[in-house]
């Protein structure tokens, strides 16, 4: 994603301060692309339209960085998640891991990343104890649990929070509503399946 | 846990606080319920001016005095829930760039420092920086500073939801109005032509 160095104006007519919600690493074209194919679908003109319109290009906004955040937490806990499978396989209960086998145990788990013959020798070690790769995330979602519990509780927050925006619009023109549902549902689904792809290829 | 004796002894101990004796601590005291002000409403002329700009485009052309403030309080909601969402990529962007919201220190209290300067306490700590534990690509940077901040988000959220429903509900109300001026003023259009038809040529 291109740096978003310089915030562009897309909110035609509103306040000043109507700028898109983005972080420093976000690209404002993309942002810019996900408004223009919810105007393109909604017809509508007005302020009020144009509110909730960017309101909800912000909602679908925000659920699709929890969601590349969620995958990214868990991802991040994939050094730690095979260290600490590693002690549990390689400890029997009792005994106390000396600095130098803690160092081992480090050194071997950093070998997973660095290259494929220290991924076999993990994967040989597990495969002793009848376990395989998804131990490993298993552990990493386990040490993660709390965090994707309150990314869960986020996007749960925001899509209720869609819903209700939905909702607005169809009070304000029904017609309206059945149009930004049909654009959302969309562009979320669309979402779901471009990540899962690109989970399957990963 | 702690036992009966010791939660009744602690109860007793914190009778006798009177909180902050000297002049920094009751300054710092004074800030503790102190996040990011986000409670306060904002009074500014450039934010008053620009809720008057927006509220008079989400009037349409109204000059009854009941829809305009309807249109204003839906406007003032609005860029308050801008506000918010400005505030919320500023605090990611931070943990981005720094690791953390708080600045990095040696000592976990004054009294530790003022131990370490008198030189009785242990030898200076080694500075935690949390930047280093940072990764350094994306989109895995950016997700560890979500990550970190999720506590604050969270709270964040709750700012937004506010300030969602008030914008909400201040639009319906508007909308309201907007019909029952539209019902009155096909009522008088009727009798005015009632009156029209009815006075003798």
């Amino acid at each position: 994603m291109p740096p978003n160095n310089e915030m562009v104006k897309i909110t035609d007519g509103l306040a000043p301060l109507a700028r898109p919600p983005l972080l420093l690493t976000e690209s404002a074209d993309e942002y810019a692309a996900l408004v223009a194919a919810l105007r393109q679908g909604i017809k509508r003109r007005g302020v009020i339209a144009q509110i909730y319109l960017e309101d909800m290009a912000a909602i679908i906004w925000e659920i699709q960085r929890l969601r590349r955040c969620k995958t990214a937490t868990v991802n991040n806990a994939f050094r730690p998640a095979l260290q600490s499978l590693l002690y549990k396989v390689l400890h029997t209960q009792g005994t106390i891991e000396t600095l130098v086998d803690r160092g081992e145990r480090v050194e071997l788990a950093d070998g997973w990343f660095d290259s494929q013959e220290g991924r076999e020798e993990i994967l040989a070690i597990l495969t002793r104890f009848g376990l395989d790769e998804t131990a490993i995330e298993a552990e990493a979602i386990r040490l993660t649990w709390s965090d994707l519990e309150m990314i869960e509780r986020m996007q749960a927050s925001l899509r209720l929070r869609l819903d209700k925006t939905l909702g607005c619009i169809a009070e304000y023109g029904e017609e309206l509503g059945d149009q930004a549902r049909e654009v959302s549902n969309r562009i979320l689904t669309n979402d779901d399946a471009t990540d899962f792809a690109a989970d399957e290829a990963a | 846990m702690a036992s009966e004796r010791q939660i009744a002894a602690n109860r007793r101990n914190a009778q006798k606080s009177t909180g902050p004796r000297s002049r920094v601590g009751k300054k710092r005291a004074s800030g503790n319920a102190f996040r990011h002000g986000l409670a306060v409403s904002l009074s500014s002329t450039a934010f008053a001016k620009q809720a008057e700009e927006l509220a008079r485009q989400i009037a349409h052309r109204t000059a009854d005095a009941i829809a305009l403030e309807h249109a204003r309080t839906a406007a003032e909601a609005e860029l308050e829930l801008r506000r918010v969402r400005c505030v919320k990529v500023a605090l990611i962007d931070r943990v981005y760039a720094f690791g953390s919201l708080e600045t990095p220190t040696r000592f976990r209290s004054i009294n530790e420092e003022l131990r370490w300067l008198k030189g009785v306490g242990p030898p200076i700590p080694e500075l935690q920086d949390p930047a280093a534990t940072m990764p350094q690509q994306e989109p895995y940077r950016s997700s560890e500073a979500i990550r970190r901040l999720l506590p604050e988000l969270i709270k964040l959220d709750r700012y937004e939801r506010r300030a969602v429903s008030r914008r909400d509900r201040a639009i319906r109300a508007l909308a309201q109005r907007t019909r029952q001026l539209i019902k009155q003023s096909s009522v008088g259009d009727d009798l005015s032509l009632q009156n029209e038809a009815n006075t003798p040529k």
